[in-house]
């Protein structure tokens, strides 16, 4: 009687016990947060309104080769005809060279893509900035139908049932094809492609002869004028959003997209767009946010016009053009 | 086997569960209030910071916004990601939009007054006299906008004929008139901006939602006292009722003895005067708690 009745107690404290356990775990189990190695830049601070991009950058690689095989695999689409890199070729400016992009079954967008080159560098993403951050953009061009037409259901599947990928995703982290990864994997890349090492920047951090004689008055002009009002900082834009036609009217070929207004329906937000960044700008025709101009000068004179009230002489519009293919650069190679 | 017996014992066990689940359960709601209150507490450090390069931004030295750019975008990820009260979360996204068209706003306006305060010479000394009246009419609005007739100084801006043809220095006027333009309509709307940022109580809001929020901490905190109490209160009583037990099985059983010895003293009957019974009453000998030995 007497071991029975012991052995009934014990039985009946680990019953008991099992109670809160099971409680402990379960509410456990979802706030795992993995620790993440963030990407580091070393920032190189000039005086002016134009900061060079770092020259060093400490990132981890093997997300960031991930990420690559990730931005060219045409698994990421409905019907595995498309990739990231379909609209944005990063060795050719980041972007596609089409006015407008072209998606899954030929669909065209409605606007302009932009280069994905030093896009960290952004505050915010797209032309009207509704994405606050880089991953928070990748859900956009997936599921939108125009874009990608996809869902993060069928592009786990499909990564899943690849070899290399599903292999690739295990070893980084044992969770393996995740939507979380997914989109680490991608940011990780994006941040990755930067270009430093410009002209400009050469400049900036003291070579004089970086910049022809041209390209320095072009810089001149471009300070002076107000350029740099908007477009300024490491990205030469991306750091603020603006009014198209701040001070004067703009031409009729942009005027119908109405950018953050119609998201927000503010009459202040009427034709406002994230400023865009100005690097690479020489290999990203066409222009604005509907690639309506395709050549610099006349993307030049319409700035000169309708952000700052000035009909630019001939002279100086050829100046600035000098000066914006200064902004130019390869993507940083990281090992 | 009567179950009802062991009543005290379930209700040890009944107590030590309740308790225990209390406490497990007061760690994960520690946990999430502490999580709800991460992003509060460094949006309390970085709102200042961003105001501060916020208003800092009309200076003439500030030349870029990368600075003030980092911090929208750390302060809108924080907001995104705090869980406060319907009028909180209203004033973070007003505090939020407010802030971008405030930069928008200045930072133009840095660049008109700059351009319009440039000077260029002509050989017209008609049109000179004209931009230069504009100009201190400008100036003179900038410097005590509610004093000047703006009405006026908008209508003589818009009567400004700009002829490409005869005038050399059209380029100069139509500048000087489209900044002032600029200039008219966006200065007294930039300063509702910048009071309305100054006098925006988002600081106070924070502290308000992170006082509710370390109350409930306190809270989660004695409600975690009572269930390491409880549950360790629960395992004692277990403790002393399987105690209590154990010493009521041990009385019973020496009762048992007890009467065995009486009974078979009894049944010894006549021999009773040569056998001494000895009944062990310590616990020492329990094992053999009745000794019988023959007198000889
Ligand atoms: C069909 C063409 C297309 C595909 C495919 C596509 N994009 Fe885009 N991307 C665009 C367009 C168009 C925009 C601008 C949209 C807007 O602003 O509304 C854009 C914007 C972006 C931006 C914002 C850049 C900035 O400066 O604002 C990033 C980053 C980006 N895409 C990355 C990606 C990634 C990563 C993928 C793959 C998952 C991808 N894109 C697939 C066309 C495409
Ligand atoms: C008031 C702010 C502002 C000023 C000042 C300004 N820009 Fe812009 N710039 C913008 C905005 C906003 C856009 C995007 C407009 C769009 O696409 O609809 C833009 C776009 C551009 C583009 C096209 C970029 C692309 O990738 O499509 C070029 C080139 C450009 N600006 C050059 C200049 C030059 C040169 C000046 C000086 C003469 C200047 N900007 C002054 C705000 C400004």
């Amino acid at each position: 009687m007497h071991t029975h009745y012991y052995i009934s107690l014990i039985l009946g404290i680990f019953a008991c016990s099992a109670v809160p356990l099971s409680l402990y775990y379960l509410s456990n189990e979802q706030s795992t947060i993995q620790a993440e190695q963030a990407t580091v830049y070393h920032f190189e601070k000039v005086s002016g309104a134009i900061q060079p991009i770092p020259r060093q950058i400490e990132i981890d690689t093997r997300w960031v080769s991930l990420g690559k095989a990730l931005f060219i695999t045409p698994l990421l689409s409905k019907n595995n005809t498309i990739s990231c890199s379909s609209c944005h070729l990063v060795d050719f400016g980041g972007d596609d060279g089409f006015p407008v992009s072209t998606g899954i079954d030929n669909a065209e967008g409605e606007r302009n893509s932009p280069t994905v080159l030093n896009s960290s560098f952004n505050f915010r993403q797209f032309w009207d900035g509704r994405a606050s951050s880089l991953s928070d953009q990748i859900s956009g061009p997936v599921h939108n139908p125009v874009e990608m037409g996809s869902s993060w259901a069928e592009i786990i599947k499909k990564l899943s049932a690849d070899i290399y990928f599903s292999r690739a995703f295990l070893s980084l982290d044992p969770h393996g094809v995740t939507r979380e990864n997914i989109v680490k994997a991608i940011t990780t890349y994006e941040e990755s492609l930067i270009t430093p090492d410009a002209p400009i920047d050469r400049y900036l951090l003291g070579d004089n002869t970086a910049l022809t004689e041209q390209q320095q008055r072009g810089l001149h002009h471009f300070i002076n004028h107000g350029c740099t009002t908007c477009h300024q900082g490491i990205n030469i834009g991306g750091n603020m959003y603006q009014k198209l036609g701040r001070v004067n009217t703009i031409p009729d070929i942009l005027i119908k997209d109405l950018g953050k207004y119609q998201i927000t329906k503010k009459e202040q937000d009427r034709n406002v767009f994230k400023v865009p960044s100005l690097r690479n700008v020489a290999d990203t025709s066409p222009y604005f946010h509907n690639g309506a101009v395709d050549n610099l000068p006349q993307a030049v004179r319409i700035m000169a016009s309708a952000q700052l009230g000035r009909e630019l002489p001939e002279q100086e519009v050829e100046d600035i053009v000098a000066l914006l293919h200064a902004f130019s650069s390869k993507v940083i190679e990281v090992q | 086997m009567n179950l009802s017996r062991y009543i005290p014992e379930f209700a040890c066990l009944l107590l030590f569960t309740f308790f225990s689940s209390l406490w497990v359960n007061s760690l994960k709601e520690d946990k999430t209030t502490s999580e709800k209150l991460r992003p509060l507490l460094a949006l309390e450090k970085l709102i200042p910071q961003h105001e501060v390069e916020l208003l800092n931004a009309n200076f003439s030295d500030q030349l870029h916004y990368d600075q003030l750019a980092q911090l929208q975008s750390e302060v809108e990820a924080l907001v995104f990601d705090v869980n406060v009260g319907d009028t909180a979360e209203q004033l973070f996204k007003d505090y939020k939009e407010t802030s971008l068209s405030y930069i928008q706003l200045t930072s133009m306006l840095k660049t008109s007054q700059r351009l319009i305060s440039e000077n260029v010479r002509s050989e017209n000394t008609q049109l000179m006299n004209v931009s230069d009246n504009i100009r201190l009419e400008m100036f003179s609005f900038i410097s005590t906008p509610d004093k000047t007739d703006k009405a006026t100084l908008i209508k003589l801006l818009n009567s400004f004929e700009i002829d490409r043809e005869q005038q050399s220095n059209w380029r100069y006027l139509q500048l000087v008139k489209l900044h002032s333009l600029f200039i008219l309509d966006n200065y007294e709307l930039t300063a509702t901006y910048r009071r309305k940022l100054i006098g925006m109580p988002v600081i106070e809001a924070i502290v308000q939602e992170r006082a509710l929020l370390q109350r409930q901490i306190r809270r989660t905190d004695i409600k975690r006292f009572v269930g390491i109490f409880g549950s360790v209160s629960g395992l004692v009583l277990l403790f002393i009722v399987v105690i209590k037990r154990h010493e009521y099985a041990l009385k019973e059983t020496s009762e048992q003895h007890k009467e065995f010895a009486t009974s078979l003293m009894n049944m010894l009957g006549p021999h009773a005067g040569k056998v001494q019974v000895e009944l062990a009453q310590d616990n020492d000998n329990k094992d053999r708690p009745i000794q019988i030995r023959r007198r000889t």
